[in-house]
């Protein structure tokens, strides 16, 4: 979907650069020389972003911000303003403008503010997304479950004996039941993490025994049907201060990205250590890989990267986003390396806990 | 005599096949589908184990339903089932269950609880029947 501006301005000068500053950008450029038929077209259709001087003749720039703000709440406002006269800009932030741009400007100057006023409205359109997402997920958590157990029941038999073909078909049901568990665990997951602005627990936590190892327990880890060994290499168990349940989500989400996403048959090396005062956790598949250039953009909320290999595979494109969540929460990093065509490797650092602190506690 | 269990979820359609299983495995089964309905079939059906969804049309229907089977109230109507062992099952996941421990042994409830979370996994449902009524 393109991006839709409209500049006002009774200067046909602004108007004329504005144009030429945003040429080749690919956005649709309007321009409208009062205050009236600006608003007229902002009304009239639907701007992204809508960017007005404030003095004008006839109907001035604070009450097309006001009348935007009311009537078109989903077009983002910015301010051109005069000679350094910061307090109109302030009362048009006040008034809902975004941001304000004092003149003369360079091309950059406004470059710069649009692109902020972009980059928010797609933030914010995101965590309108992400609340829905959370509202509809909780919705759909029961009647999951009982579409799983029902399958599972049948698939056992208990409702009388099933032809092999129909035994494939609800296996079909079922794998695909625990894709959708694993999609709405992750939306509700990251829904409570956002919500709550996540208070992290500051607890000791053993990392290999209290994270890495509960996590591997899982049904879907440890006999997955993708055939897939978990190799762990442990050196001893690295104590960190941090939030246990979140640490496996993170453990977890990262494992089951590598046995969903590797190769079928070769192992998914899990190795823990410590380095240079940090505890460094990572996790290592075969398999199709990542390019080099799409490495940034994995941990983007919503980021699928279309990989050639990787189409049969389902998922809500979260799992990293949250994982870097976490991540961030523990004042860790995490980053990935690895050679398209054969192998990917997520590591994890976290800040190690100091030994045996005053807040440490009792051994178990 | 076979043992007898309860199932209180309001949730129909998995009732119907968590009562097929259980039937399977040699149990009889009774169903209910709200807390005050539960609390009914227990002195009605006089069961050895309940089944009970906590998270039912309301968030603390089961709870409650739990907490007037375990009250220690003398007066209590469910006073002779105040040690029936429950099986909870819960939707709660790990980063919502901060409102009560899914750690059995410093549990809310005083008395046999075991816990299962949803989706049902039948093994489990199996094994911690079998254990609760051993």
């Amino acid at each position: 979907m393109g991006v839709k501006l409209l500049f006002i301005d009774d200067e046909d000068i602004v108007l004329r650069s504005s144009k030429r500053i945003f040429a080749g950008s690919g956005y649709e450029i309007d321009t409208a020389s009062s205050g009236d038929e600006g608003l007229a077209m902002a009304m009239a259709e639907d701007y992204d972003i809508v960017v007005t001087d404030l003095k004008m003749p006839g109907l001035g720039g604070m009450e097309v911000l006001k009348a935007l703000c009311r009537d078109r709440p989903r077009t983002t406002v910015i301010i051109f303003t005069g000679f350094s006269s910061v307090d109109t800009a302030r009362e048009a932030l006040k008034n809902g403008a975004f941001d304000y741009v004092p003149k003369p400007f360079t091309p950059e100057e406004l470059r710069s503010v649009v692109a902020n006023a972009l980059e928010a409205r797609k933030n914010a359109a995101g965590a309108k997304m992400l609340d829905l997402m959370a509202i509809v997920s909780h919705e759909l958590k029961s009647p999951l479950a009982a579409v799983q157990t029902t399958a599972a029941t049948l698939h056992r038999g208990y409702f009388g004996r099933l032809e092999p073909e129909q035994r494939k078909i609800v296996e079909t049901i079922i794998r695909n039941c625990s894709y959708l568990e694993d999609i709405i665990r992750c939306y509700i997951d990251l829904s409570k993490m956002e919500l709550d602005g996540l208070t992290v627990f500051k607890e000791r936590v053993p990392f290999a025994s209290a994270v890495v190892e509960p996590a591997l327990d899982m049904p879907g880890i440890r006999d997955n049907v993708r055939k897939m060994p978990v190799v762990t290499e442990f050196e001893g168990d690295p104590v960190i201060e941090g939030d246990p349940n979140l640490l496996k989500i993170l453990v977890g989400n990262l494992v089951n990205n590598a046995v969903k996403y590797g190769a079928e048959g070769t192992p998914v090396r899990v190795r823990l250590g410590v380095k240079d005062g940090e505890l460094v956790f990572s996790v290592r598949n075969e398999g199709v890989g990542i390019p080099e250039e799409d490495l940034p953009r994995l941990f983007k909320r919503f980021e699928r990267i279309k990989q050639k290999g990787t189409e049969g595979v389902k998922g809500s494109g979260l799992g990293l986003y949250i994982s870097k969540t976490v991540v961030d929460k523990h004042k860790g990093r995490i980053w990935a390396e690895g050679e398209p065509g054969k192998w990917i490797e997520f590591f994890v650092a976290l800040p190690a806990a100091a030994e045996g602190g005053p807040e440490a506690a009792p051994a178990a | 005599m076979s043992k007898k269990i309860l199932i209180v979820d309001d949730d129909r359609d998995l009732t119907a096949s968590l009562a097929q299983v259980l039937k399977a495995h040699g149990y009889e089964v009774a169903a209910a589908h709200s807390g005050a309905d539960g609390l009914k079939a227990l002195l009605a059906e006089r069961p050895d184990l309940v089944v009970l969804d906590v998270m039912m049309e309301t968030d603390t229907a089961g709870f409650e339903a739990a907490a007037a089977v375990r009250s220690r109230r003398e007066t209590s109507k469910y006073k002779a089932f105040r040690d029936v062992p429950i099986v909870i099952l819960t939707a709660i996941d790990q980063v919502t269950n901060s409102r009560f421990s899914m750690d059995p042994s410093d549990s809310f409830l005083p008395g046999r609880n075991e816990f299962l979370t949803k989706p049902v996994d039948l093994d489990e449902l199996l094994a911690k029947v079998g254990r609760a009524l051993a």
